[in-house]
């Protein structure tokens, strides 16, 4: 049994004071252990919220997401929080790096949130950052880094806690075609050489086409046949 | 581009930020709970949040500056308070015994009686009544005095009254007395010496050997039974009493017990017993202790009257107390608006770290992670404020207390100048000085600059007046008291705890899908 997550008959509403603004209109959804999933979709359409519910970050309007058979909507908050410590890496478009804090403590701070102890967690995220080629960049801050470079950092702190699946909402939407390849690169050896599960929000048709299944939204559900991948 | 830099405000403090954060700094090392970690980041927050950094600076110097505030003056009003306690305490009897008859006779078995309470150093028998007096030569009455009647030995163990007096051995043997007596060549009686308050004898214009008329009462015309003549007796000016209380100085005249009892005409009676007593503050106890001992003639009003130096004083303490309330008052505002400064730096703080805390929400961090980040800053800002508030506060006053040196303090204003020169050299040439060191160097500076400006203050020129005479104190004392210092430190860090709640609460309750999408 390697179904990693099912998701099942989501919704996502928003609401101001009078109007509802459906987003997620019933997604169904399983994804197995080591899978690289992509997931296109023309702006707007609920990709960012669907990660944002996939990483227990936001509480569905209706649906279940089961991790290993688990309800994690069925946690309180507390359990949710320590859920998307251990079990998520979020890599974001924007990096999202701690802007006061060095390469080094940035990646080690979702250690340090698991109350690791302050030198197993810099010691496990120096590893990292040497696997990520950054080993001499440590003590750099996120302003002292290049775009490709600051994504790095972020994806070494989203495998910090070895999550279940890392979750990367446009995580070279922001950089460079040169660039975007390599951090695609290294996406893909990590997927190889520790079978680790990838969400990938991408615009980029070529990170698209390298994932092992493609999921389109479209108005709020998944798309039955992905064609022409023209998003 | 050297005098750009000068401008630049966010450089403008590194070496204080330098030495706030070393502090947070170790201390997150130590803990290492990423909270303290990521408070502290934001304490010390350099570059593009440099504002944010100083504006916590101030907050800190807000808290230490109202901490230092309410020691200084709370501690200087308690030693003049206590200062002029001690100095009437001094002069004035602790306890007086009065009967409900007025005069009363045994006097002497009752001060024996009284002496042998314990508690008691002495006591002494007065005779306490108001008259007029009226200088010789003056043909009206010049003022109405209080005379008090004194045993000189018994009152000096009491009041130590000689003590105020200068050139002054006994009352009726004087050679003022002598030359009075030369000069009235028999043609007027003289009863005998009086010593006289300094203000009220500046006041009439006397000085020692003039003759003054003593006026007790109105008697019986000798040959006309119909109207009343007053009853007069002069008295030789042979002494000035000069205790340094106004009110004691300007309305008080002493003469010899004995010659009270004449002038009255109450032999072998007082109307009041003046009591000394180790400790003053027994004033109460010693006093009930009288109430239960001492018995004037059986029957109604048996019971002596006391009244104890707190009760006479009360007015006195009481305007004190209302000093130090709207002292209190103020200082409580100082500090209100401290912590409204940490509680707006805290809403800033946490507006401009929304994103941030939308970060460590998806990484995992709790919302009492979050409500944690910013409860410590506002604590960390409270214990640093009440700390360096706390040594400001305590160092003022150990230099207003104790003098070492006198300097003039324009010294202070000079002294200051070397780290302001060494800041603007530093900007120009490159000097071998680090952040630490510079830290260093104001610190010592502002420490000496206040050692030059903060010395004793003294009385004898205030403002053009001389307030020494008036309170008998050469300068202004200072007396701290620690249980008053240790409840403000723990109020202030209490109100800057709670200043730190509500930014807190906001911090914790933001969605972290919208804090991450916030710009
Ligand atoms: N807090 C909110 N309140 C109201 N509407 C919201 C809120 N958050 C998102 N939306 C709306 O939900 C829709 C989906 O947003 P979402 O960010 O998931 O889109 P997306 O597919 O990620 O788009 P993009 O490719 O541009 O990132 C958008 O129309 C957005 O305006
Ligand atoms: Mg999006």
């Amino acid at each position: 049994m390697n179904k990693l997550i099912r998701v099942v008959d989501l919704y996502k509403s928003y609401y101001d004071e009078l109007t509802e603004l459906p987003v997620l209109r019933g997604i169904d959804l399983e994804v197995k252990r080591a899978e690289t999933i992509a997931i296109v979709g023309t702006s707007g359409v609920g990709k960012s919220t669907l990660l944002h519910l996939l990483g227990g970050l936001d509480r569905p309007t209706k649906g279940k997401i089961f991790y290993e058979g688990e309800d994690i909507f069925a946690l309180n908050d507390p359990e949710l929080d320590r859920f998307r410590n251990e079990e998520i890496g979020f890599v974001f478009q924007f990096h999202h790096l701690l802007p006061e804090s060095t390469a080094l403590e940035n990646v080690a701070m979702p250690g340090l949130i698991a109350r690791q102890k302050s030198d197993v967690a810099q010691h496990r995220a120096k590893e990292l950052l040497d696997y990520v080629g950054l080993g001499e960049r440590l003590e750099h801050r996120p302003s002292e880094l290049s775009g490709g470079e600051r994504q790095r950092v972020a994806i070494a702190r989203a495998l910090i806690n070895h999550p279940k699946v890392v979750l990367a909402d446009e995580p070279t939407g922001n950089l460079d075609q040169k660039t975007s390849e390599a951090v695609h690169d290294l996406l893909w050896t990590l997927n190889d050489q520790f079978s680790q599960t990838f969400i990938i929000v991408t615009h980029n048709q070529t990170l698209a086409q390298r994932a092992d299944r493609l999921i389109q939204l479209v108005d709020g559900q998944v798309s039955d046949q992905v064609d022409s991948l023209d998003f | 581009m050297g005098m750009a830099r000068l401008y630049r405000t966010s450089h403008l403090t590194p070496w204080l930020r330098h030495g706030l954060v070393a502090i947070l700094y170790s201390s997150s090392r130590a803990l290492m709970k990423y909270e303290w970690f990521i408070a502290s980041r934001y304490l010390k927050s350099r570059r593009k949040q440099a504002f944010i950094s100083i504006i916590s600076i101030i907050s800190v110097g807000g808290v230490a500056l109202g901490i230092a505030a309410v020691i200084i003056v709370v501690s200087t009003l308690d030693g003049f308070s206590h200062g002029l306690k001690e100095k009437f305490l001094a002069n004035e009897a602790h306890i007086i015994v009065r009967s409900v008859h007025g005069y009363f006779p045994n006097y002497q078995g009752k001060i024996g009686q009284i002496e042998g309470i314990e508690g008691v150093v002495a006591a002494s028998p007065v005779i306490i009544s108001q008259l007029a007096i009226q200088p010789q030569g003056s043909e009206s009455i010049e003022a109405t005095i209080y005379i008090k009647g004194i045993d000189l030995q018994q009152e000096d163990r009491v009041t130590g009254f000689s003590d105020f007096v200068d050139d002054f051995a006994e009352f009726n043997q004087s050679r003022f007395i002598n030359e009075a007596q030369r000069r009235f060549a028999g043609k007027e009686t003289i009863t005998g010496g009086i010593v006289l308050g300094y203000h009220i004898a500046r006041k009439i214009g006397v000085v020692p050997g003039d003759v003054l008329r003593l006026i007790s009462k109105m008697v019986q015309h000798p040959a006309n039974p119909e109207s009343f003549i007053p009853l007069m007796r002069n008295f030789v000016v042979v002494g000035l009493y000069q205790s340094g209380f106004y009110i004691h100085d300007n309305a008080l005249g002493f003469i010899d017990l004995r010659t009270a009892q004449k002038l009255y005409q109450k032999p072998d009676q007082i109307n009041v017993i003046e009591v000394r007593l180790v400790n003053a503050e027994m004033a109460s106890t010693v006093s009930d202790q009288i109430k239960q001992d001492i018995r004037f003639n059986p029957g109604l009003g048996a019971i002596p009257i006391t009244i104890t130096w707190m009760e006479s004083r009360a007015d006195f303490f009481n305007a004190f107390q209302l000093e130090k309330i709207v002292t209190m008052v103020v200082v409580a505002l100082i500090i209100l608006v401290a912590v409204f400064n940490i509680a707006s730096t805290l809403i800033m703080m946490v507006m401009e770290k929304t994103q941030d805390i939308g970060i460590l929400r998806a990484m995992g961090a709790s919302k009492q992670g979050i409500r944690k980040i910013f409860i410590l800053q506002g604590g960390v800002i409270g214990i640093l404020g009440s700390i360096l508030g706390t040594v400001l506060g305590v160092y003022v006053c150990w230099r207003l207390e104790f003098l070492v040196g006198n300097f003039p303090r324009w010294y202070g204003l000079l002294i200051l100048l070397v780290p302001v020169i060494l800041q603007v050299c530093r900007r120009i040439w490159p000097l071998p000085i680090n952040a630490t060191g510079l830290f260093l160097i104001w610190c010592s500076a502002v420490g000496l600059s206040l050692y030059f400006i903060a010395q004793p203050i003294y009385l004898d020129n205030i403002l053009g007046k001389n307030l020494s005479s008036v309170y008998q104190l050469n300068r202004l004392p200072v007396k701290i008291s620690w249980t008053f210092v240790v409840l403000m430190n723990l109020l202030s860090m209490a109100t800057c705890w709670l200043a730190a709640l509500y930014p807190a609460r906001k911090a914790s309750h933001l969605n972290p899908v919208e804090a991450l999408r916030h710009e």
